[in-house]
């Protein structure tokens, strides 16, 4: 079974809500995901499994503390989303030697951001961690190497890409272990059923013989 | 993207457009969707063909509806039920209907036909793929569908007064579009022609289901009348439209998609502001103007509603319409810039619902000036936007204050002016507004009040010094990341953002309902409720097999049918 794009966005920025983080980022989250899935990569799972990991901990301890030449968070270990969004954030300040970081969750889903860079400033960018290297000019993506849960160390630079030809799909093929696990955080963000609710919050009646 | 405008007249200051009242009285014009359709397909000649209609006594089974276009066909896949009356619901958390549809990106097979006659009848328990564009479903007006088939199978014809009463004979109750349950997202379909200006294919999908239930309401007569059974004078068929009832999703819709319904407000705008800026009208020009409004007056006339904000805003309407023929009978139009003339009179004189009548009326003369504009209405920028982080937090706080400085001064810790919240139930995932501090929702809050939270991330810049990039105040505020967003989009989409507190204990979101299906092209728009609307679709429109270029657009306007 497959999913659409609009299925994989819309689950992943509610979970991504459901765990805590603001729905700004949650919407970041949703179109790093897609983002993801339309080059094959699956963006779904690298989500839930973050999210399970950081589950019921504050998230701006995962952020990058101000000011650092390495990346870090106080935390310990960084939030790609977070990170990614500084990433993207700070394009015009992006050094030329590129940027270190310490420790992150699920390194890949900071490669959608880093894509934002990339079309931002015309150049292709890579993301480096353990033995993968994705690289990117914001449409196309090249990257070889396992997914890891989580990276000791994560490089962004500029690059070059020299594979020029596009893997792209329509649909996401998160499997059904993860899309359920995404649909149970996503059912946070969900008011319980009440009388009261099904009666007078939609605004209209429960039969609709006229 | 349209370029700034090159016309005398401006458009419209969003600050005077985008109030809720004002987009709560908003009017079909020549750039609706269904309009934008029915030209484009009498245009290209398109073909239309049922190759399955197998529905038994009861009334149960399948149909197929088939359009055939230039380069490709498309088929609404329709099954018809027997539904108990007591579970006619038009609410999301229904689970049963009286009639399901898809529609399927080609001619299916009947294995297609077999899949999905195990899932399109289940909607949101069910799963349609990438094949399939659209998931609907209706449900009978049971008064007016028992009158057609007694009518009808005792020999006669139905009253027409009854049908004008209430309308259409099946209302649709939700038409999922863009990868809903599985469906093929918009963006894999968005570069063929005929599916580029937003909603086609879901306006196909209604336009074939108001086909279907015309046969399917014949059918039935039929197997009740036998021989004697009548046909539906296709006069009468004629008037008959879709209805469709519409809860609390749309309003979310409009505001988590600002760029696009920024374009569809905009376009408008620019079509009116064209209009305005011609110097002259010719006479050939009043002639068609004053045409169409004759034949909107009697649609007015026609328009019924039983909710007291509705009923008290068609009368003044009547009153704007009978100021506005005086208007008319007296300048001619004959002098310069008429028509910026006859607005400019309209904004002193009228309505809101006057305004918005006139402002759409003025655009039927002049389709080869605005009707190209309807390549602008889809959206293919904001799901590639990133924010700026360079941007200054002066620049961004000046964008909040140019937005929403009227929120600003507003105190949004008092109960009124946040007494709603939008939230999701778990219930279907029904969308719903509830009261904040007499229900436990607020936990669950969907971010739908722009207005406050631009407030919010305002007082919040003001601890940050002027020069400074917006990327260092997110690193410590992701909280306002939603709301930069928002206020970087409307940089290019001036018309993005409601101005009105959208939580505020006196809000309509019947407002925010109105204002999309306007653009749908709805007429009669009945509210039964604060927060639930239903409509017609298509009324007096051709049958697919009556269609042609000169029936194709002014079918909304029709003449008197007395």
């Amino acid at each position: 079974m497959s999913w659409s794009l609009n299925e994989v966005e819309s689950l992943a920025k509610r979970a991504t809500r459901g765990v805590g983080y603001p729905w700004g980022v949650a919407e970041e989250a949703a179109m790093a995901v897609r983002w993801l899935s339309a080059r094959d990569v699956d963006g779904a799972a690298a989500l839930v499994q973050m999210l399970t990991q950081v589950d019921g901990k504050a998230f701006g301890y995962r952020s990058p503390e101000a000011g650092c030449e390495i990346w870090r968070a106080s935390s310990g270990t960084l939030c790609p989303l977070l990170a990614g969004a500084a990433l993207s954030d700070f394009a015009s300040y992006f050094p030329e030697g590129g940027i270190e970081t310490e420790a992150m969750w699920q390194p890949i889903l900071m490669v959608p951001f880093a894509a934002a860079l990339a079309r931002n400033n015309g150049k292709p960018i890579a993301v480096l961690w353990g033995e993968t290297t994705a690289i990117t000019d914001g449409d196309v993506l090249s990257l070889q190497g396992p997914m890891e849960a989580v990276a000791e160390a994560v490089h962004i630079a500029p690059a070059a890409l020299e594979t020029a030809t596009a893997r792209k799909t329509n649909r996401a093929k998160t499997g059904p272990q993860d899309w359920v696990a995404l649909m149970q955080l996503a059912h946070r963000t969900y008011a319980p059923a009440s009388e009261e609710s099904r009666m007078s919050g939609a605004g209209a009646g429960l039969c609709d013989n006229d | 993207m349209i370029e700034p405008t090159l016309t005398q007249v401006a458009r419209r200051d969003p600050a005077v457009v985008m109030r809720l009242k004002r987009l709560g009285s908003l009017h079909q014009c020549r750039l609706s969707f269904m309009r934008i359709l029915t030209r484009r397909m009498a245009e290209q000649n398109w073909e239309f063909t049922r190759p399955v209609f197998d529905i038994d006594d009861l009334g149960v089974g399948r149909a197929v509806y088939t359009a055939k276009g230039p380069e490709r066909s498309y088929s609404l896949i329709a099954f018809a039920h027997d539904l108990p009356a007591d579970q006619r619901s038009d609410r999301v958390i229904a689970e049963a209907w009286d009639a399901t549809f898809t529609l399927f990106d080609g001619i299916p097979s009947e294995a297609d036909l077999d899949r999905l006659s195990q899932n399109v009848p289940l909607q949101e328990a069910g799963r349609v793929q990438e094949t399939e564009l659209s998931l609907s479903r209706a449900n009978r007006s049971v008064r007016l569908w028992a009158h057609v088939v007694d009518a009808l199978a005792a020999g006669k014809q139905p009253d027409p007064g009854m049908i004008d009463q209430v309308g259409y004979l099946m209302r649709t109750t939700a038409v999922y579009g863009s990868g809903k349950f599985g469906a093929a997202d918009r963006e894999t379909l968005a570069d063929r022609d005929e599916l580029q200006v937003p909603f086609q294919a879901e306006m196909l999908s209604v336009f074939l289901t108001r086909t279907f239930v015309r046969d399917l309401v014949q059918h039935m007569a039929n197997v009740r009348g036998g021989e004697a059974t009548a046909t539906l004078r296709p006069a009468l068929a004629r008037r008959l439209g879709i209805g469709n009832s519409t809860g609390l999703g749309m309003a979310p819709f409009i505001i988590n998609h600002p760029v696009l319904f920024n374009n569809w407000i905009m376009v408008r705008e620019e079509a009116i502001a064209r209009v305005r800026s011609l110097t002259q009208a010719s006479a050939k020009e009043i002639a068609h103007f004053k045409d169409v409004l004759d034949r909107a007056i009697v649609s007015v006339a026609k328009w019924r509603s039983e909710h007291p904000v509705q009923i008290k805003k068609l009368e003044t309407l009547q009153r704007d319409i009978f100021a506005l023929q005086q208007y008319i009978a007296d300048q001619e139009l004959s002098g310069d810039l008429p028509w910026d003339a006859l607005m400019v009179w309209a904004e002193d004189v009228l309505s809101e619902e006057g305004q918005e009548f006139v402002a759409s009326l003025i655009l039927e003369p002049y389709g080869a000036l605005v009707d190209g504009l309807a390549s602008c209405m889809a959206d293919h920028y904001e799901k590639s936007f990133r924010i700026d982080g360079a941007m200054t937090v002066g620049a961004l706080r000046a964008r909040i204050e140019q937005n929403f400085g009227w929120a600003l001064a507003v105190d949004w810790q008092r109960r009124e002016n946040c007494a709603r919240a939008w939230y999701v139930s778990e219930e279907k995932l029904e969308p719903r507004l509830g009261e904040r501090f007499d229900e436990p929702i607020e936990e669950y809050e969907q971010p739908l009040a722009p207005a406050r939270d631009a407030a919010m991330a305002h007082a919040a810049l003001k601890d940050w010094g002027r020069d400074g990039p917006v990327a260092e105040f997110l690193l410590k505020h992701p909280e306002h990341r939603h709301t930069v967003r928002r206020a970087q989009l409307s940089e290019i989409a001036p018309y993005s953002e409601i101005h009105d507190n959208t939580i505020s204990s006196e809000v309509l979101p019947i407002d925010m309902l109105r204002a999309k299906l306007s653009f749908f092209g709805a007429t009669r728009f009945d509210p039964r409720s604060d927060r639930w609307v239903r409509i017609c679709m298509y009324a007096n429109a051709p049958y697919p097999e009556e269609l042609t270029e000169q029936n194709a657009d002014l079918w909304v306007y029709p003449k008197d049918l007395s």
